[in-house]
């Protein structure tokens, strides 16, 4: 019903979870210098997390301008690089959820730039353009109001796990997407896959015991809503 | 001040059963309806409070609580619901683009549609399937659907049109705007309209179980239809995709 398209378009908040990767490279202030991508990657990996957790609009506002110009100077100096394209949808993401009025449109130019980061770099992320694809097909607004596509969703989850079987989140989202199609054995498997992934996935930092704790509670929700 | 404002705060449930979204997403807007409705209506501050609920089963729960006096409903709801509930038509949404009302389209694919005997043996897939009685009396000008016809609810159209484009023997059955985007779709050609239905509300606003005075509810009525022509009104009916409202027209029973 289009009268309540309005709440559909605000699932677009939903896709910030997924952040960039945590680069070796050591977050870099971005400023009138001009930076290599490895640098700029890093900022706009800053900037996202920044506003992932911010309360506050106008610093969200701030964050947001500063990520974009990042991502869009990394794609300037390096077109061909998969991590720029990746860097760049992420912070698509993050704009259609300051701005539900454009999230439709800003979601159909993020899938494309995924598709062009996944052409390019597949691996990236433990392969984050693929998974990321998916999420945004299982999230976003289905036909005809938007991209939404829980078959496509499927298919974009197991091409990241073909990158990564051991990462926890290539297998969350493949079970996700499946629990989204019906596909409530084969979810329950996976999830199951998951739980033992999150189990053997390093936590020496308290930053990875965060992210693994996060994982958990995602197999934990995804298993309940499968009973 | 009728007895009405002396009471708790009444509460308008927008039920949106098999639609995305959740009531974190689309509380601040329909309670921003809520508040530009009561002050439309002359009702104190707080006197109406709303929800966004897209689960029909809780739907229903919220329904039956005494301080449920309003719902949105899409009419599917209303034909499933509306006797049980005592639920009586305020107002009917204008929705863009079908306007304030919409013919829904049942599709089949090419090949599988049911011949002049009628929908034996159909499977009806639809946004609406969680309203079967509502899916029976639509598609009652396209033929009959037999009782032993199954009627089920998704909310994965694009999904289903494939499978019955892949050739399954399903049919969907289509809204308005669905079915305006179904030539956009890559496989559109191996789909075909079994028939389309006569036109029929989008949504109404209701009134739960006579919960809301007969004063009040026509100030509140008065309030609805005058909305769109205030500044704030249209601002608000806007931020929820809604034009306006009308008196209610529904369709006479059996047509």
């Amino acid at each position: 019903m289009s009268a309540l398209r309005v709440a559909v378009l605000l699932t677009a908040a939903a896709l910030s979870a997924c952040t960039l990767p945590h680069s070796a490279t050591k977050p870099a202030a971005a400023g009138t210098v001009a930076l290599p991508p490895p640098q700029l990657i890093a900022a706009v990996e800053r900037d996202t997390e920044r506003i992932d957790h911010s309360q506050d609009s106008a610093e969200r506002t701030g964050l947001l301008a500063t990520a974009t110009a990042n991502a869009q100077q990394c794609l300037a100096q390096a077109p061909d690089s998969g991590a720029c394209h990746y860097a760049w949808a992420q912070v698509l993401g993050l704009t259609a959820r300051e701005r539900p009025a454009q999230a439709l449109a800003l979601l159909k130019e993020m899938l494309a730039n995924l598709a062009r980061a996944e052409a390019l770099d597949p691996a990236f992320d433990h392969g984050g353009p693929a998974r990321l694809s998916a999420v945004v097909l299982l999230r976003a607004p289905g036909w005809p109001l938007g991209p939404g596509d829980a078959d496509a969703a499927v298919l974009a989850a197991q091409r990241a796990l073909d990158q990564d079987a051991a990462y926890p989140p290539n297998l969350i989202t493949l079970a996700q997407a499946q629990a989204k199609t019906d596909e409530r054995e084969a979810a329950r498997a996976t999830f199951a896959k998951a739980r033992l992934a999150v189990q053997a996935w390093p936590a020496a930092t308290a930053e990875e015991a965060a992210k693994n704790a996060s994982w958990q509670r995602d197999v934990d929700q995804g298993s309940q809503q499968l009973r | 001040m009728s007895s009405l404002l002396a009471a708790a705060a009444s509460l308008l449930v927008f039920c949106a059963p098999g639609y995305p979204g959740t009531s974190g997403d689309a509380q601040p807007l329909v309670d921003e309806f809520a508040t530009t409705l009561a002050q439309a209506a002359g009702w104190p501050a707080g006197a109406l409070t709303a929800v966004y609920d897209a689960n029909e089963s809780s739907d229903l729960t919220r329904l039956a609580a005494p301080t449920a006096s309003l719902a949105f409903v899409p009419y599917p709801f209303f034909v499933q619901h509306g006797a049980q509930l005592h639920l009586l038509p305020l107002v009917q949404a204008d929705v863009p683009p079908a306007g304030v009302q919409q013919r829904w389209t049942l599709v089949a694919g090419k090949g599988h549609a049911p011949g002049p005997g009628g929908l034996a043996g159909l499977s009806v897939i639809s946004t609406a399937g969680y309203a079967p009685d509502f899916v029976r009396a639509v598609l009652h000008n396209v033929g009959a659907l037999p009782p032993t016809a199954t009627i089920s609810a998704t909310a994965q159209v694009l999904s289903a049109l494939r499978r019955t484009a892949s050739g399954e023997p399903l049919a969907v059955l289509l809204d308005q705007e669905q079915t305006g985007a179904l030539a956009s779709l890559p496989f559109a050609a191996d789909l075909q309209t079994v028939g389309t239905s006569a036109p029929v509300p989008v949504a109404l606003i209701v009134v739960v179980a006579g919960r809301i005075p007969k004063d009040g509810t026509l100030r509140l009525q008065q309030a609805l239809l005058h909305l769109a022509g205030t500044p704030q009104g249209a601002a608000t009916l806007g931020r929820l995709r809604l034009s306006g409202f009308v008196l209610p027209r529904l369709p006479a029973p059996g047509s």
